[in-house]
């Protein structure tokens, strides 16, 4: 057993991996969700704004992160949808115009009483990262002035009055690294005192969690943060909770939960295989 | 033959027969889709507004013939990712009201029935009838269908490279560093060049050509002239002679993205966290009725004190103007072990991130591909 263990090939344990993230998947599991502090914290920062409230919605990730990132991305836009607030969406990165028209196209078949341009509307990509943001928390004309499809800021009602993004009551933002959340926190929410809540990657969540609470009001450290937050939206909501795509993240925290208990398993049979080794004079 | 390769050998032959099996007896990997009819029309003031269609005219194709004077129409066709599923609740929905399932299979029948149940709401009718004509216009979609095929297809490539380095992880590796770098271009011409200096520098010949919306008030401006040369300097060194141009706006962005991070940096990341950190030792934490509440008051300071402690023996770990010996080596031996737990901490985060990626690429493939569970 020893030998075999030893000279175990990685592929197998790629296997392990494959059958444990599979299983929960094909068998639906999913577990209820606790909410943790930090996630009602983002929960009632939505929730205490008024109806018609503004707010920016920037999505700074790409497809190779929404696998993490989408369930929050889409859970924000239903909150916000419910609050029936005036929505501003954004990217900062080049392959985040398809993660905005995922929202747009989750409003227009859920919600087909908001319209566009007078509930919601995209100012899709902008290049230039901290630029960006550096630039239209003073005038967003500057660098934005028109929508994603070219029509002038000027001709749209719920984009005529607005100047710069400190009109924004709230700025929500989806981060998978640089520019993202890091960025907003340095060049708007501290210099300038804006309310600000994110939703992040596993990896950058440490690296934010010290902005809490004062430079970011909340945060979504990954998908069992968006679990946490379908649950707590579920419970307010429960037209929502009715919903089966409203609950991706709680459906891929029954492969987490596999996943990580097969981890720990091959952490301590590992740990067993080193130790028995240098006992044998192996190691 | 090895045995480990045997049995990989086995596994894909299991795979391909499965998938076989399920493409010549299922619906696997087709995408329906049906036509949905937008109308638009022009206001006196010249703009243009969305025309309320009623069922009966919106799950239908559009034809021009049914155009009134100054609209517009055509189609849009909304994808319908797994028939078998829009069946059963088309059929689900039918009972619920009273009528038989198997009218799904003949919408024209189902909209007859529809229309002709007296105890249904007008809004029941309503769904049903949508449904009906969703589902008579139904048709395959080629390219939705090729898409999925494909999409799985680069998915199993990229992760055949956990089975080795193989010709198929390159190409879709390729593939997808190509369409990237090339969809960065086009967006980044757009974006950037079209709508931000382009509409700056000639303004009337941009909202004659790319951009008709362009507003009136952004007239020519000559400050953006400078960003112009800086990026023809900036392409400069693409030429035979004078590539060294190209350092001057280099010298120029390097300095501006210095000076602003360090502002930043400054701003939000020392002072503030400084700041941040000056926090009582104990904090009181007080019921409703001002009594202090003991347990939470304990729980509290308990969690500052770990901030602070962490803090100070994380900065003196990294002070290595003294020798880590006595007071101070032992309290830079504290500050290893809180980043440990902090790197332990990342690692833990990074492999979840990394779990949901692999969680997301199966749901797609179970559920978008092989209908073997609800489509993403």
């Amino acid at each position: 057993m020893y030998e075999f263990l030893k000279n175990l090939d990685r592929r197998w344990i790629f296997l392990l991996m494959l059958l444990a993230v599979s299983f929960p998947i094909l068998g639906r599991w999913s577990f209820p969700e606790k909410i943790s502090p930090m996630t009602h914290d983002v929960f009632t920062a939505i929730e205490e704004l008024p109806e018609g409230s503004k707010v920016l919605l920037s999505f700074d990730y790409d497809p190779g992160s929404q696998g993490e990132l989408q369930p929050m991305a889409s859970a924000f836009t239903r909150h916000c949808a419910e609050k029936k607030f005036k929505m501003y969406f954004l990217c900062l990165w080049p392959l985040g115009e398809p993660m905005i028209e995922k929202s747009t196209n989750l409003l227009k078949k859920e919600y087909p009483d908001l319209k566009y341009g007078e509930d919601f509307v995209s100012f899709g990509f902008k290049a230039g990262g901290e630029g960006v943001i550096k630039v239209i928390v003073t005038n967003i004309r500057e660098l934005i002035p028109t929508d994603q499809f070219g029509t002038g800021l000027s001709r749209i009602p719920m984009t005529k009055d607005i100047q710069n993004i400190q009109q924004m009551d709230l700025i929500i933002n989806v981060s998978a690294g640089d520019p993202g959340t890091k960025q907003w926190v340095q060049f708007a929410s501290t210099p300038y005192d804006l309310l600000t809540i994110s939703g992040c990657t596993g990896v950058q969540a440490p690296l934010l969690y010290p902005y809490i609470p004062n430079q970011l009001r909340g945060l979504l450290g990954a998908i069992k943060g968006a679990a946490e937050y379908e649950q707590a939206i579920d419970e307010r909501y429960p037209k929502i909770a009715a919903m089966p795509e409203a609950q991706e993240a709680k459906q891929r925290m029954g492969a987490q939960l596999a996943a990580h208990i097969l981890m720990v398993i091959l952490i301590i049979v590992g740990n067993i295989v080193y130790f028995v080794g240098r006992k044998r004079g192996d190691a | 033959m090895k045995q480990s390769r045997l049995i990989w050998l086995l596994i894909f032959v299991a795979a391909g027969v499965f998938l076989a099996w399920r493409v010549s007896t299922t619906d696997m990997g087709r995408v329906w889709h049906h036509p949905e009819r937008q109308i638009h029309q022009q206001n006196e003031d010249g703009s243009w507004s969305e025309v309320e269609l009623p069922p009966s005219r919106k799950f239908d194709l559009h034809d021009d013939g049914d155009l009134e004077a100054n609209q517009e129409g055509w189609n849009t066709w909304n994808a319908v990712k797994n028939m078998k599923g829009f069946n059963e609740s088309f059929g689900t929905s039918l009972a619920t009201a009273g009528m038989d399932p198997e009218l799904v299979h003949d919408p024209v029948a189902a909209q007859a029935a529809i229309d002709g149940n007296p105890d249904m709401t007008d809004a029941d009718r309503e769904v049903l009838q949508s449904m009906a004509l969703m589902s008579e216009d139904m048709v395959l979609s080629t390219g939705r269908t090729f898409g999925v095929w494909l999409s799985a297809f680069f998915t199993l490539c990229i992760m055949s490279f956990l089975y080795r380095d193989n010709p198929f992880y390159k190409f879709a590796e390729s593939v997808v560093i190509g369409a990237s770098a090339a969809y960065v271009m086009a967006v980044g011409f757009w974006t950037m060049l079209v709508k931000n200096l382009f509409s700056n520098l000639a303004p009337g010949l941009m909202r004659e050509t790319f951009i008709p919306g362009l507003p009136e008030e952004i007239v020519f401006s000559g400050w953006y002239l400078v960003p112009a040369v800086f990026t023809i300097f900036l392409l400069w060194r693409l030429m035979p002679m004078g590539g060294w141009i190209s350092r001057w706006p280099l010298a120029f962005f390097i300095g501006i993205t210095a000076g602003l991070r360090l502002i930043a940096f400054l701003e939000a990341d020392f002072m503030a966290q400084i700041s941040a950190t000056m926090i009582p030792l104990w904090v009181s934490v007080q019921d409703a009725a001002g009594s202090m509440m003991l347990w939470d008051s304990v729980w509290a300071s308990f969690t500052n004190i770990v901030i602070i402690g962490a803090t100070m023996t994380g900065l003196v770990y990294f002070f290595f103007s003294v020798e880590h010996k006595g007071a101070v080596g032992g309290a830079a031996r504290v500050g290893i072990w809180f980043l440990m737990i902090t790197f332990g901490a990342s690692f833990g985060y990074t492999v979840m991130g990394r779990i949901a990626l692999l969680a997301e690429r199966l749901q797609y493939l179970f559920g978008n591909w092989l209908h073997l569970t609800p489509p993403t």
